[in-house]
């Protein structure tokens, strides 16, 4: 063997040694289990596929709202979550309560197949969630065959036609922006005058509405029991009914709606850090990013799940008009817990009025 | 002579103090503690970052007393937990009567028990059945239609009357258990003793029955309206915009970060019902005076 073939032939071992290598990494059993917090039916679907090739047990546990996955971490003690599903902005107040670490997106092999949006760091330059799902926020959904035509807006809803027959959803702060567009004014901080108006716009609108639900399957049992016609929705709220066969149509109100984002992020001192990268790599994997517009009707984050989708689900979801959408829409953000209480005081009063 | 029996003494009082111990413990740790925490929470406060910041404060009790919304709230859950306390005792009480006089033994236990079982189901299923028998298209309104009795449903659900409803549900056995307890203890040669002196069933009842079951018709009230006061699941599930209850108040702030202000909130409904208490004591006394049972 010659000094050639002799490089040839080791340059080969070491090829097939790191292809091997390559391959034990990627099919790499780490065990164990792994402790997340998320919304019901979130991700459940996409677990059995994580269990499989980890071999790592997914412990989940079930939360009505962000605040109470927060509520639940801090109630636990640091040490026990490794997993919480956080988004539109309280990944940032979670940051500041040290709840959860910085992410190190090195070590997410997906992250970079992620839309160009959703790669930007904090401004501080640290990634503390990935995009799970996003969409639009502040819709009607309605059921046309009631209405007697089509709804395009908030005027539309409170015309005087539907009294008693409109359900939104009892969550202060969404209440907040809905009526802040209703009013005309931008999404953000509000001053005393403003926070005046967005009380007697919910105190004008309240005596038109029949009741007030915690979540969407519950709007969607609503609509389809006919005890409400018109409903508050996000647009995966929107698909998942339509997905059970009720005939209703999705509106984006003229006086605007606003964005939504919501991704894993790293429980502070987690247990299990390895299997915790493992879990939010798969989350943003493309083959769970195309079944969960399958399954759930959320937009993917990660544009390679595009071309996993067939026609009929891209159409529905829109995803070819996703990058421009993203370009243009406003997505919400934590505005502080003052701004929350003001919501909340106002919210509370204009239900208790209607007593 | 004594030593000794100054040791049998010491050995007494150790022998108490074993027995007590335990359960005073228990109730230290599982009661007082969490209790007297949350009294402390209730003068805290949070920050811009939903913190909690250890203070002195008044805040969160000015908040609630320069509000109507949260002491309204409270009068109108009182309000609502009388109702179901007025509305579970017109049920209970007739029906504990009717299985004590009128059912053979062998057939009480079974009634009893018959009525006490769907208790062990989860009050979340419970209510969430009313909602599909007093809903527009439910049970009810279906019936009431086929039968001709109505044309247009009855928009039941999301009103105070469909909470009422499904609190009387959900606290029957509350009420039904210990008045069927103090009605069975009956001694019968008492009534019988009343009929002999002329007694006519209704002079019977009010004079001779109600005041011997008077402590477990009590204790029902007592255990059906506490817990009713602050009930906020059946009101969240029934209720709808109509049917808020001041546990619903409680559940946002503490949902909402603002454990602080959701202490303080508790706090006052604690206070209230032991008020109550207080005041349904000192009635109860004054009534057992005046009829000359002291």
């Amino acid at each position: 063997m010659n000094r050639r073939q002799m490089l040839a032939a080791t340059a080969a071992a070491v090829s097939i040694g790191l292809t091997a290598s390559a391959s034990w990494a990627a099919d790499k059993k780490i065990g164990g289990e792994i402790n997340v917090l998320s919304w019901g039916n979130y991700i459940d679907f996409a677990l059995p596929a994580f269990e499989e090739k980890y071999g790592t047990k997914v412990n989940i546990d079930y939360y009505a709202d962000e605040k109470e996955a927060m509520n639940k971490i801090r109630a636990s003690g640091l040490g026990t979550y490794d997993v919480v599903f956080l988004g539109v902005g309280y990944e940032e107040v979670a940051r500041k309560q040290q709840l959860i670490d910085a992410l190190d997106v090195s070590k997410l092999e997906n992250f970079k197949d992620m839309y160009a949006p959703f790669q930007k760091p904090k401004s501080d330059g640290t990634h503390v969630h990935v995009t799970y799902s996003w969409g639009a926020n502040g819709l009607i959904a309605y059921d046309p065959a009631k209405t007697g035509g089509p709804i395009k807006s908030w005027k539309d809803v409170y015309s005087g036609k539907f009294k008693g027959r409109i359900g939104k959803i009892d969550k202060a702060n969404e209440q907040a922006y809905r009526t802040v567009f209703q009013a005309g004014f931008e999404y953000g901080e509000l001053n005393d005058e403003q926070w005046q108006t967005i009380a007697k716009t919910l105190e004008t609108d309240m005596p038109h509405v029949r009741t007030v639900y915690q979540h969407y399957d519950e709007m969607a049992q609503l609509l389809a029991a006919g005890e409400i016609w018109i409903a508050d929705t996000d647009d995966g709220g929107f698909r998942q009914a339509k997905a059970k066969g009720l005939s209703i149509e999705l509106a984006y109100p003229e006086e605007g709606f606003i964005a939504w984002y919501d991704g894993p992020c790293l429980v502070s001192q987690a247990p299990h850090p390895e299997a915790a990268y493992a879990l939010i790599d798969h989350m943003i994997s493309p083959e769970v990013q195309a079944q969960l517009g399958k399954e759930l009707g959320y937009a993917p984050a990660n544009q390679k799940a595009v071309d996993l989708m067939d026609p009929a689900l891209k159409a529905s979801l829109g995803v070819d008009q996703a990058e421009a959408n993203l370009s243009r829409v406003q997505f919400q953000r934590s505005l502080g817990a003052a701004y929350e209480a003001k919501a909340t005081e106002v919210w509370q009063k204009a239900k208790a009025q209607v007593q | 002579m004594e030593t000794a029996i100054a040791l049998r003494r010491v050995g007494a009082h150790g022998q108490l103090a074993c027995l007590l111990l335990p359960p005073l413990l228990t109730l230290l740790i599982l009661f007082v503690a969490p209790i007297s925490l949350m009294a402390v929470y209730g003068f805290w406060a949070i920050d811009e970052n939903y913190l909690i910041q250890p203070s002195l404060q008044l805040t969160q009790y000015e908040k609630i007393a320069g509000d109507p919304l949260y002491l309204g709230t409270l009068a109108s859950s009182a309000g609502m937990a009388l109702l179901t306390t007025i509305g579970s005792l017109a049920l209970a009480l007739p029906l504990a009567y009717y299985i004590v006089r009128f059912v053979s033994p062998r057939w009480r236990v079974l009634l009893v028990l018959a009525l006490i079982v769907p208790g062990w189901v989860s009050v979340l299923i419970r209510t969430y059945s009313w909602n599909l028998v007093i809903g527009e298209a439910g049970l009810m309104n279906w019936l009431l239609m086929s039968a001709g009795v109505i044309d247009e449903p009855i928009k039941l659900l999301f009103t105070k009357t469909s909470v009422v409803i499904g609190l009387i549900y959900i606290y029957l056995p509350y009420m039904l258990v210990p008045t069927y307890a103090s009605i069975e203890r009956l001694d019968n040669s008492v009534l019988e003793a009343a009929e002999n002196l002329g007694a006519d069933p209704f002079r019977r009842f009010l004079y001779v029955t109600l005041p011997l079951i008077a402590p477990g018709i009590v204790a029902g009230c007592v255990i059906t309206f506490i817990p009713a006061v602050g009930e906020y699941v059946v009101p969240n599930m029934l209720g709808g915009l109509k049917g808020m209850m001041y546990g619903n108040l409680i559940t946002t702030a503490f949902s909402n970060f603002d454990w602080p202000f959701g202490a303080a909130l508790s706090m006052v409904l604690l206070a209230s019902i032991l008020a109550c208490l207080l005041i349904v004591g000192r009635f109860l006394d004054v009534n057992r005076s005046m009829l000359g049972h002291e």
